[in-house]
């Protein structure tokens, strides 16, 4: 076929085009000059030492040089290499006159910008220089071939030299000796025959060239010389070569072995079309193959994998783009409402929750990895933490995160180990060797993990992953085996409340089981509340009902995901610096936050420390990749500031709904004291509650929650006083410790008599310490009735007149 | 009739008369197409299918059809489309084809010229199964109509050689179940070397259908796997094509060329070639309902009596409880109409619970549905199974091909999952992979296919029901309590037997059900004002009684009720009744 029989006898017939390239390429050789230096001369002086054959030539110093040079190679690569190897020989042997002169020489282009999706192989590609890049699957042990075999005749030991081979064992069609008119009994003489390395990969189509539905393809791969050995299992690489086509027989495994010996037909009709006849089917069909010169790991090929920060500028991207997908880029960084733009497209099917959808894209984006002097690194990754009721799209976020980025892993923590999720020592099955086999986390390395039910996660679990959240690192050691991995992960995380649904009159930290370090390392935490509002229910309602309706794909998307994977790996390049401006604002924010904290007004789930300030870095320094700003301006900080608050406070504490209280009191009778202590610290007050001053029936009802509390600790504080002086002056009621109920509501109205103006309001006021009180008692725990054994005592005592006294557990906060 | 012989049982000789003509021409195998596309609209059924009659009896280079399911895809194999022969004797040069076989034909005094006239074409190479979970009645109603047809045309040409082959047939068969015999007695003898027996590689356990592979000449066209179609082309049985399979052994070609050699070129006389001139995908196999799918599939008029009728037939498997036929009728007529993001929209996966345990109800149940559809699967989901069963297919790198799980399914398959079979014991790591796999089935409609390196989502559309004691282990979308309205008859098999009615009926069943998975439906503008309202004021009352999930379920039903009653549009009351049927099943569940 043209691939691979034409090009030995074209060679044989003196091939003018061949020659002219051999020449320009020689000059090229010579000539091209790099920083005033021939920058291959000194590439060539490599070619002395004995393992080294191959030079290697960047086409795009071709494509410099002579563009007609760089066409013609790019188009009849096939029947031009053999003529590029030898200018290389020649160009080599006239300057190093060390390289013998019977050494092979090779050349390998690298960069050859033209790329081919393995799926798009097609019959007229055949021949002509492409890259293609693809998943290693399989590697063949690597095996000398025959290039040029030294035969000698059996009948007349006539020597036969340099019979050229072409992936097959080709033997000299007829002795050289006149007299002789031998052709099938020749012997290979091995020690002056010449061999290459050679071996046999198999690439299969990467996940991201594949289309839904479909089998990956695969493809083997030849690659000869200094390429082999050089891609592993698993890789995934980039191949730059040719397509050809071959027998579909594995005799490529073996060259120089006599394919077909029991077959018994002449072997000079062995080659190509001539041998279809005997060899029935065998010959009949031929499979794609692509001959390799060079082999690259993959780097950040546009929707390809790797997402490697490293190695890679600006330039390098840009280059690797085409027009259009770089115009596209360009047209996005200039889009004044970029954030909500991508946010919208990356979650068009999750209604509202606007603050995570930002929080997961600036987690996408990621902060700068830094290293400080003292060699510690600092991650840049961002982790993020949703806590949510049952059927709030929290799954859905992390499957979407999971569908759309190229390096996600999903899984679920109930039914993962720590082993399963950083890494485990194994004893391999075969060599009884151990090998450390990957877990979730490391697969995701520079990806993002996102780990459903993380609170289903064992506690001895999760202590497992403290290392990979803040170092990035695993660590192992054990049974002899020790080893720090990285893994280089943002974390996703979804985690159910206790209880199933998110208590809001509780703190954060009291509705997970999470511990406190664990929850430390997440940069954001977001409470998903199953919220009942109508505009809500509408919007949800809306959605579902059109997700039904339509038989086409209900989403309009602003940008395709391509063009947001795109736009990601752009805007990964950039590691913004913190300018003077925003240095300063950052300072001032976390001052802010801190004081905040210190002084209570609006006390965080947890305490504002050093880890808030890096998450404030990282996310401005998101925030200005978003933009892909070369510096973080105040105004990113800003933004960032402002996630950091509403996910760290994010629920608002209810009213306080009395109207329930009095149902309850009437349906069942409350277990006033079990010993529960109900410590109502930590509690999360951010937004005050609705102006208070609606109708009458409404304001008894309720009440906000900080009213309420003020409230309850002006008691508590007067009890606390009460029975202090009660010690001093033990003697006078040694048994009765305790306020009377009454008492206590005289003492309230006292306090505020002042403030009051009607009779009106001081009925008003006397139901609402009432319904507080009551409240205390039997629903937060805080104040103990002490009613019935006081009874019990004083039998004489017509009226029920409970004695309170405050919880011994109780701590006032604030 | 020698006009049907010529292109039937001979096409590749109007294909070269063809090619002689019109050679010049650059797409001349479109011609080819053509030619064949006016033949076969009127004559389908002349052309034996590989389903009905087995491979013996058909001629090799003849025209045959096969329906089948796309397990697999090849490596693209090129070819020589053109080529050139020429007369030892007089130099006289003639060119000839490959296309549509796999043998170059060249006569006595002809020798092969290596010249640059000669052509290559690429051609796809799928490897076919034969429709995994096709029930029983499918395949005997393809029957009779193509056999009686396929007698006439060769009875007279093979009166004796059937027999010698069906031996021979017989003999490959059994071997291939003995796994100690190598798989065929051919005529390549001595070689010793063990073997595994080849796997056809079909996706269920106990199946064993032809299996076939099919060559595609359009090299544009874009097969998914687990597609149906229906091919039309030439078969290519022809010996040669053994070779490979036989003769890689021994003679030093490494171990890992062998099994990939076997696995892609397995002697034609277990999977034959078949070179497709037309092919039609096929979006159902109801042999009662037409494939073409211009004709209108419209049941409307008698939908709602025989939903009535089918109601009344299922109420009986249902011992009377009407509720649970309601839900078992909504679920056979569901199918996945769009995808979301992560969601399969329109899926109903059923739960019916209180099984009675250890009973023949699961089985019989399942014979019941095997009645009324296309293609139904029983799987018992004991620890056996789950342990032993490979339900994830899996890429196998050594012989270059995807290994069938049980769970590569064509879309519209429906899998029943007897719960009731599993009894608590350990499962191994293959059984929670097959469980997840399971689950992410019921849930997603998805699987994860294993390719070692990483796992390709594919996306399925299979019906799944379980029958389980309690509430499934599986993420069903829907569970309804079975209520006994008469005592459970302790002979459940004679009671199951008495369930027949007139093949008329049963017939008109199928044709019912088909149609109303295919129909179409849309929601007004009004409705979904409706709806939203509803939705908006059953959360006003009680914030949990009317989730978001609930509303998506409510959907699917209305839909499917709508299509089961054979109205286009949800009508209101149909969206009430469906609240009065949520209302009793929620209720049972407490």
């Amino acid at each position: 076929m043209y691939g691979v029989n034409h090009t030995d006898r074209l060679q044989k017939s003196k091939d003018a085009i061949g020659e002219r390239v051999q020449k320009l390429f020689n000059d090229f050789l010579e000539e091209f000059a790099f920083e005033g230096e021939v920058k291959y001369l000194t590439l060539a002086e490599a070619l002395v030492r004995p393992e080294r054959n191959t030079l290697i030539v960047n086409f795009s110093d071709i494509e410099a040089y002579n563009q007609q040079l760089a066409a013609s190679i790019q188009e009849e690569y096939y029947r031009l290499y053999p003529y590029l190897c030898t200018a290389v020989r020649n160009f080599s042997r006239d300057h190093y006159r060390r390289i013998p002169a019977n050494k092979d020489l090779y050349v390998a282009l690298e960069e050859v910008a033209t790329r081919q999706k393995i799926r798009e192989l097609r019959n007229s590609r055949i021949g002509t220089l492409m890259r293609i890049s693809g998943q290693v699957v399989r590697t063949h042990p690597v095996h000398p071939e025959l290039v040029s075999g030294t035969f000698v005749c059996l009948d007349c030991q006539t020597v036969v030299k340099d019979v050229e081979q072409q992936f097959k064992y080709m033997q000299p069609t007829i002795c050289r000796n006149p007299q002789c008119g031998n052709r099938t009994k020749f012997m290979l003489d091995t020690n002056k025959s010449r061999f290459v390395d050679f071996q046999k990969v198999r690439i299969q189509e990467t996940q991201a060239e594949l289309p839904r539905g479909s089998i990956p393809r695969t493809v083997d791969v030849v690659v000869r010389a200094e390429a082999v050995e050089l891609a592993q299992a698993g890789d995934r690489c980039d191949f730059i070569g040719t397509l050809i086509v071959v027998p579909d027989v594995g005799q490529l495994s073996t060259p120089g072995r006599q394919a077909e010996p029991a077959r018994g037909q002449k072997q000079t009709e062995a080659e190509g079309i001539r041998g279809l006849k005997s060899l029935g089917v065998r010959d009949l069909t031929y499979k794609q193959a692509f001959l390799a010169c060079h082999v690259q790991a993959t780097n950040t090929t546009f929707g390809g994998k790797e997402m490697q920060t490293e190695e890679h500028t600006l330039e390098t991207i840009k280059d690797q783009m085409t027009e259009a997908d770089w115009e596209k880029v360009y047209q996005m960084s200039c889009d004044k409402k970029l954030y909500t733009n991508l946010c919208d497209s990356l979650f068009p099917t999750i209604h509202g929750n606007d603050e995570i959808k930002r929080g997961i894209l600036l987690q996408l984006f990621g902060g700068v990895p830094k290293t400080t002097e003292e060699g510690t690194t600092l991650r840049g990754d961002l982790n993020v933490c949703i806590v949510g009721d049952p059927s709030t799209a929290k799954s859905q976020f992390l499957k979407q995160v999971e569908e759309f980025s190229p390096r996600a892993i999903y899984t679920s923590g109930k039914a993962s180990s720590a082993a399963g999720l950083t890494a485990a020592v194994v004893r391999d099955e075969e060599t009884s060797e151990f090998v450390i086999e990957a877990g979730a986390l490391m697969l995701a390395d520079n990806g993002v993990c996102c780990i459903d039910e993380f609170d289903k996660m064992e506690a001895r679990d999760q202590v497992a992953i403290h290392e990979a959240m803040e170092q990035q690192t695993i660590s192992i050691t054990k049974a002899g085996v020790k080893a720090t991995l990285n893994a280089r992960t943002s974390i996703l995380a979804a985690a159910n409340p206790i209880g199933g649904r998110y208590d809001r009159s509780k703190s954060l930290r009291q509705n997970i089981a999470l511990s406190a370090p664990i929850m430390s390392r997440f940069d954001l935490f977001f409470i998903l509340v199953d919220e009942c509002n109508e505009v809500t229910d509408y919007a949800i309602a809306r959605r579902i009902v059109d997700l039904h309706s339509r038989l086409e794909e209900s989403i309009t998307r602003m940008y395709s995901l391509a063009e947001i994977q795109r736009y990601l790996v752009f805007a990964r390049m950039f590691r913004p610096k913190i300018s003077k401006d925003a240095e300063e604002f950052m300072v001032d924010e976390y001052r802010h936050m801190r004081e905040r904290d210190s002084s209570g007004i609006a006390r965080s789930s947890w305490r504002i420390t050093v880890r808030q300030l890096e998450s404030l870095v990282r996310l401005s320094e998101g925030m200005a990749r978003l933009h892909c700003s070369e510096n973080v301006l105040p105004k990113h900080v800003k933004e960032a500031a402002r996630l950091l608050n509403k996910s760290i406070i994010r629920v608002e504490t209810p009213d306080i709904n009395f109207i329930d209280e009095e149902d309850a009191m009437e349906a069942e009778p409350v277990n006033g004291e079990n010993g529960v202590t109900g410590t109502t610290d930590d509690r999360d007050e951010h937004q005050a509650s609705p102006s208070p001053n609606e109708d009458a029936m409404k304001k008894t009802s309720k009440m906000s929650f900080d009213d309420y509390r003020r409230l309850s600790n002006m008691l508590v504080l007067y009890m606390r006083q009460r029975e202090e002086e009660e010690e001093y002056a033990m003697d006078e009621q040694s048994l009765t410790e305790g306020v009377k109920k009454s008492e206590l509501v005289n003492w309230y109205l006292e306090q505020i008599a002042d403030d009051l103006e009607s009779e009106e309001e001081l009925i008003e006021k006397k139901n609402i310490i009432d319904k507080v009180i009551y409240r205390l008692i039997h629903r937060d725990h805080v104040l103990i009735e002490l009613g019935q054994t006081a009874q019990k005592d004083a039998e004489d005592a017509p009226r029920k007149e409970s004695i309170l006294v405050v919880h011994p557990n109780y701590v006032i906060d604030d | 009739m020698p006009c049907v012989e010529n292109w039937t049982l001979n096409p590749l000789h109007a294909i070269h008369n063809l090619f002689e003509n019109t050679r010049e021409d650059q797409d001349w195998h479109r011609g080819v197409e053509n030619y064949f596309a006016d033949k076969l609209t009127s004559n389908l059924h002349m052309i034996p299918s590989l389903n009905e009659v087995s491979l013996h009896d058909i001629r090799s280079a003849s025209l045959v059809r096969f329906r089948c399911m796309v397990q697999d895809t090849f490596e693209p194999e090129y070819f020589l489309e053109t080529y050139q022969i020429v007369n030892k004797q007089n130099g006289h040069k003639t060119f000839g084809t490959s296309m549509y076989s796999d043998v170059i034909e060249c006569p006595d005094g002809f020798e092969f010229v290596e010249s640059l006239e000669n052509k290559t074409g690429c051609r796809q190479v799928l490897y076919c199964v034969s429709v995994p979970a096709e029930t029983s009645w499918v395949k005997e109603k393809f029957k009779p109509k193509q056999s009686a047809c396929f007698q006439d045309a060769s009875t007279s040409k093979n009166t004796k050689r059937p027999f010698e082959e069906d031996m021979e047939q017989d003999e490959s068969a059994t071997s291939e179940r003995n796994t100690t015999k190598r798989p065929k007695a051919s005529a390549h003898s001595g070689v010793n070397i063990s073997r595994t027996p080849l796997k056809k590689n079909h996706p269920l356990p106990n199946e064993d259908g032809p299996v076939c592979i099919i060559k595609v000449y359009d090299e544009n066209k874009d097969f998914k796997v687990n597609e149906i179609y229906e091919f039309i082309g030439v078969l290519s049985v022809d010996p040669a094509l053994s070779a490979t399979y036989d003769s890689s052994t021994g003679d030093g070609i490494d171990e890992d060329h062998m099994e990939e050699d076997r696995a892609h070129h397995p002697p034609p006389s277990l999977v034959p070639r078949l070179h497709c001139i037309s092919m039609l995908k096929l979006n159902h196999i109801n042999p009662l309902v037409s494939c073409d799918s211009s004709s209108a599939l419209d049941i409307s008029n008698m939908a709602v009596n025989l939903r009535h009728d089918l109601i009344s037939f299922l109420k009986h498997a249902t011992f009377g409880d009407e509720l649970t036929a309601e839900y078992l009728l909504l679920h056979l007529a569901a199918r996945v109409h769009n995808r979301t993001g992560t969601m399969a929209v329109g899926k109903l996966a059923l739960n019916i619970a209180n099984i009675p345990p250890g009973s023949r109800y699961p089985n019989l149940l399942s014979q019941l549905i095997e009645q009324l559809v296309t293609k139904a699967y029983y799987l018992p989901m004991s620890l056996e199974n789950m342990n032993k069963l490979k339900f994830i297919p899996k890429k196998n790198y050594s012989s270059n091909r995807l290994d069938a799980g049980l769970l590569q399914l064509s879309d519209g398959t429906h899998l029943i999952v007897d719960e009731t079979a599993l009894k608590p014991g350990q499962l191994d790591t293959n059984g929670v992979k097959n469980v997840q796999a399971l689950s992410a089935l019921v849930k997603f409609q998805k699987i994860d296919y294993d390719f070692q390196f990483h796992p390709v989502t594919f996306y399925h559309d299979v019906s799944t029901l379980v029958l389980s004691e309690g509430k499934s282990m599986l993420p069903c979308d829907c569970q309804v309590c079975l209520k006994p309205e008469i005592p459970i008859p302790t002979d459940l098999e004679s009671y199951f037997k008495q369930l027949v009615v007139p093949l008329d009926l049963m017939n008109k069943f199928r044709i019912y059900l088909t149609c109303a998975r295919l129909a179409d439906y849309e929601l007004s503008d009004s409705m979904m004002k409706n709806i939203e309202d509803d939705f908006v004021a059953a959360r006003r009352v009680d914030e949990n009684k009317m989730s978001a999930d609930d509303l998506h379920l409510r959907l699917v039903l209305a839909r499917l009720c709508s299509t089961t009653s054979g109205q286009e549009k949800l009508a209101f009351d149909v969206w009430q009744r469906l609240e009065r049927l949520e209302n009793e099943r929620k209720a049972r569940i407490k």
